[in-house]
């Protein structure tokens, strides 16, 4: 059989797939150029201020389902882990999920200079809506909003990942940012995840609700220009939740928490 | 804008579109991101020593402004082909099998980690050497090879040995 050259064969692909001339005009034209930018920043924004979620998902373990266990959400010095397996089965996981290619490189938290865990690589599909009806039209996964101080200027977003794997719920009022990053395990065998921030966190405490759900809550380290950063966790059933609260106070994120009925969830 | 610009702007747009499209897998960033280069470009007032170091000066930027663009953790819905086609006329067979095997091909590229598959791109659709590409890309050599060759190694694996990687 003769080999078809992966060099000609890869050019032809995408050359008759892809093919793209840039406007001149649109370049230059400063409101477009605007608009790039303000479409840039509001996704740096969103990710930046939620710090970010490293995961590894093994769907494909042996793990019977016996051995599954309810995650489990811990506070590290840089934001929070979770897992549903011990220290020694993941760095298997892991090793499993390198040799099968999955695994992207580390990750790296520069401010710190520490490295992340690893993320995943998988086609993962992701929708965007910038309203809750447009979501609630399109959407299954639960989705329970906290009643935020309403601002004059607001902005929403919300992403769905995959079938249902995770979403990410983000508010703007005013200055104020409120995030929410829901990842539903209930389909995975085994995870293990950290979520973290830029400046690292400090002030680890407990916040129990009126109906007795109890949250982890930590204090973002980032200098003080950046305003107050508050993050909280829970698991719920199959799902953990992550907030983020960015110029609130405490007790307006405490009556945040108090506001929604996780039961959802369960 | 100067014509040798408005020039180099229409020979690399294609270039850089495509190298971002693979890195961000997502037509509307790529075409953010591209636009944004170009942008830099024209008010940037460089002087290359030639039209391979103002190649090279855009593939840099164009990296990192995706780099920079990128969502630790999430992978943007990819578009690159349209749904499978319906094949109906025995002339159209042909031509079908072509956009199949094509269509398998890119869909092996994209599931690469992103490091790969920026070498691979780099190296077999750009044509740049490995010491070329570890300047480009701000890693070693030995990064490169090696990433180069788990890349291969990955695609090798998926596509069967229908093809001949040149490897070096």
């Amino acid at each position: 059989m003769i080999m078809r050259k992966f060099r000609e064969a890869y050019r032809e692909a995408l050359d008759n797939s892809i093919r793209y001339t840039a406007c001149c005009h649109k370049i230059q034209d400063e409101a477009e150029h605007r608009d790039r930018l303000r479409r840039q920043r509001r996704k740096k924004a969103v990710s930046a201020a939620a710090g970010f979620f490293v995961l590894l998902i093994c769907g494909f373990t042996t793990v019977k389902a016996a051995d599954y266990i309810c995650s489990r959400i811990s506070v590290t010095g840089f934001g929070f882990k979770s897992s549903t397996v011990t220290a020694e089965n993941l760095q298997e996981q892991f090793a499993a999920g390198e040799e099968a290619g999955f695994l992207e490189d580390w990750t790296e938290v520069t401010e710190k200079g520490i490295k992340a865990d690893r993320v995943i690589i998988e086609e993962i599909e992701e929708r965007t809506y910038t309203s809750y009806e447009a979501f609630k039209k399109q959407e299954t996964f639960p989705l329970v909003i906290p009643e935020i101080p309403e601002g004059q200027m607001e902005e929403i977003h919300i992403w769905v990942t995959g079938e249902n794997e995770a979403l990410t719920f983000w508010k703007k009022a005013d200055n104020k940012e409120v995030i929410l990053d829901i990842w539903n395990f209930g389909n995975s065998k085994v995870h293990a995840g950290s979520r973290n921030y830029p400046y690292g966190v400090t002030n680890e405490r407990s916040f129990t609700t009126k109906d007795g759900r109890n949250y982890l809550v930590v204090d973002s380290k980032a200098h003080e220009a950046a305003g107050t950063r508050i993050h909280t966790a829970i698991v719920v059933g199959a799902y953990e939740i992550y907030g983020d609260y960015i110029g609130y106070t405490e007790e307006q994120v405490y009556e945040m928490l108090e506001s929604m009925d996780l039961s959802l969830y369960e | 804008m100067d014509n040798k610009k408005e020039e180099a702007i229409e020979q690399y747009a294609d270039t850089l579109y495509k190298l971002a499209f693979l890195r961000l897998k997502n037509r509307e960033d790529a075409e953010d991101v591209v636009q944004e280069v170009f942008y830099k470009y024209i008010r940037a007032n460089m002087q290359f020593e030639s039209t391979e170091h103002e190649k090279a000066w855009l593939i840099q930027v164009t990296l990192n402004q995706c780099r920079s663009l990128w969502r630790a953790g999430w992978n943007k819905k990819v578009d690159i082909l349209p749904e499978k086609e319906a094949c109906t006329a025995p002339e159209m067979e042909q031509a079908y099998l072509v956009k199949e095997r094509d269509r398998k091909l890119l869909r092996e590229i994209l599931k690469l980690p992103g490091k790969y598959r920026e070498v691979i791109h780099l190296f077999y659709y750009e044509n740049y050497s490995v010491k070329e590409i570890a300047m480009l890309t701000g890693r070693k050599e030995n990064t490169v090879t090696s990433q180069l060759s788990r890349g291969r190694a990955l695609l090798k694996k998926a596509l069967g040995e229908a093809y001949d990687y040149e490897e070096i």
